[in-house]
């Protein structure tokens, strides 16, 4: 199944009425649609609140979704609406504007810079987050690292990271998942301690 | 079970077990912070100014608030099941018109037999009727059907 199919499959789910399949969707792509967002607006509180609002905006439209884009596509063209519609209430102007190309090659207009503009304390968190998982990931086994970092950041599939690693696949199954677990148990301490915080 | 939530996430389980450990994510609160964590993971490896972000429980509060949406399904099928769907569409139309195709020539057949059969068939009943009434007129007496004898004795006589 391809990462397509499978938002297509949580939004089938979420169409016959299962709330917790959208709330999947909402953990995938909530920063995604966050830093897409903050290339519009100024403010971590507006990128917040704004992204709260297209997913609400998203699921109230799930009934006129027919799939004829990608899942995330859709999103974010609510997203960018809501973002306009959010300025152009409050009567303020976008950070910068430039056309924005997502995974589909549909281009948006947006930002062409994301802007460093968050909360002292939001900034410290990303970056806490941020150095908690690099240190995780240093500190793995090395075919541990070598499997997540080639899944994560060159997004090779398990058949292709095993001709790299030259392994079966299932250890690379395996691999990627233990891998994961070991920089969630690392970053578990950190989310339970900000849990309740705004950012 | 949460190596099969990693492994959907990276897209790389069959449609049915997709499926199954979907459901199972929905249903298991552990299963369903795993999911959050591995995307987490993910987006602060590929160095997400908004890791922080969690708006999970904000919007899931607001969803409770929101009618259920009930949409018809009408589009949701997998890149494979379209392919099938699109070949066996195919095969079908191609089977229809093997079928149209053969149903037809005899049928053409039949009707260039019929339409000129008019001049042939009534030439063949003059010939049936004229040998046939002086059958019936000699051998009425011994016919039970007199209506078969009525009608084929005024066909012999109109001639």
């Amino acid at each position: 199944m391809s990462d397509r199919d499978i938002d297509q499959q949580l939004v089938a789910r979420a169409q016959k009425g299962e709330k917790r399949a959208f709330d999947l969707l909402v953990a995938k792509y909530q920063r995604r649609l966050a830093r897409l967002l903050s290339r519009f607006l100024r403010d971590s509180a507006d990128i917040e609140d704004v992204t709260q609002e297209a997913f609400v905006k998203a699921y109230r439209s799930l009934p006129a979704f027919r799939g004829e884009s990608a899942f995330y596509t859709w999103l974010y063209r609510i997203g960018i609406n809501t973002a306009k519609n959010f300025l152009s209430a409050s009567s303020r102007r976008p950070v910068v504007h430039a056309d924005f190309e997502d995974e589909d090659g549909e281009s948006f207009d947006l930002a062409s810079q994301v802007p460093d503009l968050n909360t002292p304390e939001s900034e410290l968190m990303n970056k806490q987050i941020i150095a908690t998982v690099n240190a995780a990931v240093e500190s793995l086994p090395e075919d541990l690292r070598t499997a997540i970092s080639l899944r994560e950041m060159d997004g090779l599939s398990y058949d292709e990271i095993a001709k790299v690693m030259d392994c079966p696949i299932g250890t690379v199954r395996s691999r990627i998942f233990r891998a994961r677990e070991a920089i969630a148990t690392e970053l578990r301490p950190l989310l339970d301690t900000a849990k309740n915080k705004r950012w | 079970m949460k190596q099969r939530v990693s492994e959907l996430m990276d897209s790389e389980l069959d449609e049915r077990t997709a499926a199954q450990i979907m459901t199972a994510i929905e249903a298991d609160a552990s299963l369903k912070q795993a999911w959050n964590d591995y995307h987490l993971i993910g987006d602060a490896m590929r160095a997400n100014a908004n890791t922080g972000l969690d708006i999970r429980e904000t919007v899931s509060l607001r969803l409770a608030a929101e009618p259920t949406v009930l949409a018809p399904r009408r589009w949701f099928r997998s890149t494979r099941t379209q392919v099938v769907g699109a070949a066996a569409l195919a095969a079908s139309v191609s089977f229809a018109a093997v079928v149209a195709w053969q149903q037809m020539t005899p049928r053409q057949s039949a009707v260039a037999v019929a339409v000129n059969a008019p001049s042939a068939q009534s030439a063949m009943l003059q010939q049936v009727s004229a040998n046939s009434d002086a059958y019936f007129l000699a051998h009425q007496e011994m016919t039970a059907n007199q209506g078969l004898v009525k009608v084929a004795y005024s066909q012999g006589a109109a001639h």
